[in-house]
């Protein structure tokens, strides 16, 4: 009976300490004090652990400066077939979208990724605040966007994926030019799409981009974002949605770059 | 005539020419020598494991009596979780969809539930729980899997003391429990105000209660392992060797 009783005030201790942490985290976002030193310590230690995965899919340095020139031709992928059939028009309108300039490109490594059973879809990366990388920043991959920095540690961060079911993006509709809201499915590489005007041309197959912002943040204008895989509801109801296949492959994220405003996001 | 009352727990000596240290009850004085004499016959027994049917642990080379290494058993013990936890983010989430929904850390702490009971388990699950938490690329409420590890570590810890249940309905309560912490880790998440679909929930909690399913019997034998003490085990898998006959545990042996 005794260790009953003791079992059940440990039982009890614990799980105050861990409600509390929860509320404080949630409410006054203490999480940030403790993951910051967590990170410096456990972030080189992912590092070591995925060295050899890096090795045996053959990713090194070489392969971030090819990311590099990759990212310059980012808006050049940007002419799917699709947009290779836009007009010079179009296309000088979208290209005036995409990042030239007032970004540092950032080249980092995915280190870990979430597990499913934690039920958010985040990754850790290689680069933290030392490289230069700040919460807010837009992440990509060779093939699009993959997310955004949630939080940065001395040699680590946290980016959180569009596919996250708190991610949320504006993003344009490359052939119809018409905006709408990306918001993570919680499945891997899916989002679900609202078209902001639900009378708007919709179909699968159409190329989805970033659309930007006044002061470009989150995400730059014009990086690629995804296919759309399918379309539900009716816009009769004003229910319609896509399914959006996202264009980089979770699973398969191995070399990224966080784009960091030069005057801050 | 005097009866000796030996108890199954005693056939467990780390060396076989140990002395026994299990109960030992002799009504009225003791003859001059008798203790002497009971003393070999005892160690007799234990030589021969005169106890047919006796439940038997793993024995490792550099295990040692209670306690004397408990701290060095325990740190070991942490580093494998440390290690666990660290090798599913980084190996195991990237290998696929699948793989990604194996819970080795939670694995690791049910075994230790399992093995020392529900106050260990809760402890553990406490600690790997805010490990889990702090681990890159962790983002969610800090708190949340310490607060599931440690009900989740008791609450079957507490099953297993109680029921004390077999082979095949210790693997099923196993795979359950690493299953439930999927919904109750969607509650927690909810209560932070990040919303999980449904499908998402329950098609994780099908693949993690079989990955738990697959791990129990792997995890149960390393905790078995590392961390049983000699003497008092509630509920360790030995339970899991032929049962014992109900005269079994307490044998009276004659003069």
């Amino acid at each position: 009976m005794a260790g009953l009783a003791r079992t059940r005030n440990v039982v009890v201790a614990c799980v105050l300490i861990a409600l509390g942490l929860v509320v404080l985290d949630t409410r006054a976002g203490v999480g940030g004090y403790l993951r910051g030193p967590s990170a410096a310590v456990l972030g080189p230690l992912e590092s070591l652990f995925s060295a050899p995965v890096r090795a045996l899919r053959g990713i090194n340095s070489a392969d971030l400066d090819a990311l590099r020139a990759e990212n310059d031709a980012l808006r050049a992928q940007l002419g799917s077939a699709a947009l290779s059939k836009l007009s010079k028009k179009q296309l000088s309108e979208l290209a005036a979208l995409a990042p030239t300039q007032g970004y540092r490109r950032i080249p980092a490594h995915v280190v870990a990724v979430s597990t499913a059973a934690d039920l958010t879809r985040t990754v850790a990366i290689s680069a933290g605040t030392r490289a230069g990388v700040v919460a807010g920043s837009a992440v990509i991959s060779s093939s699009g966007l993959i997310g955004v920095v949630d939080s940065a540690g001395p040699a680590s961060a946290t980016v959180l994926l569009l596919s996250d079911s708190t991610a949320h993006a504006l993003v344009r509709v490359v052939q119809s030019r018409q905006l709408g809201f990306l918001s993570g499915s919680g499945e891997r590489s899916s989002c679900k799409l609202v078209l902001i005007d639900q009378l708007a041309d919709l179909r699968d197959g159409q190329t989805l981009v970033t659309a930007g912002s006044r002061d470009g943040g989150p995400f730059p204008a014009g990086l690629r974002v995804g296919k759309i895989a399918a379309v539900t509801g009716s816009a009769a109801d004003l229910s319609r949605a896509a399914i959006v296949t996202l264009a980089a492959d979770e699973t398969a994220l191995d070399a990224v770059l966080v784009l960091t405003p030069e005057a801050g996001p | 005539m005097t009866q000796l009352m030996v108890t199954a727990a005693d056939d467990e000596s780390d060396s076989p020419t140990a002395e026994p240290s299990g109960a030992l009850t002799a009504p009225g004085e003791p003859e001059p020598g008798q203790g002497a004499r009971d003393s070999a016959r005892l160690g007799k027994l234990a030589a021969t494991s005169a106890l047919p049917g006796a439940p038997r642990r793993l024995r490792l080379p550099w295990r040692r009596s209670a306690g004397g290494v408990a701290g060095a058993r325990w740190s070991l013990w942490a580093l494998f979780v440390l290690a666990m936890a660290v090798g599913q983010v980084t190996f195991l989430s990237r290998a696929g969809s699948g793989f990604g929904n194996v819970c080795l850390v939670l694995a690791a702490i049910l075994a230790v539930a399992h093995t020392l009971g529900p106050l260990h388990g809760a402890g553990a699950g406490a600690a790997a729980g805010l490990l889990t938490d702090l681990l890159p690329p962790a983002s969610a409420p800090l708190g949340g899997w310490m607060l599931i590890m440690c009900l989740l570590a008791a609450a079957y810890g507490h099953l297993v003391e109680i029921n004390r249940p077999g082979p095949f309905a210790s693997l099923a309560a196993f795979a359950a429990t690493c299953g439930l912490a999927i919904p109750v880790r969607a509650a927690v998440l909810w209560f932070a105000g990040i919303a999980v679909p449904p499908a998402v929930i329950a098609r994780t909690t099908l693949y993690t209660a079989g990955w738990g399913l697959l791990l129990a019997p792997a995890a149960l034998a390393l905790a078995f392992a590392f961390l049983a003490p000699r003497n008092a085990r509630p509920c360790g898998p030995a339970r899991w060797m032929p049962a014992a006959s109900p005269g079994h545990a307490a044998s009276e042996v004659g003069p």
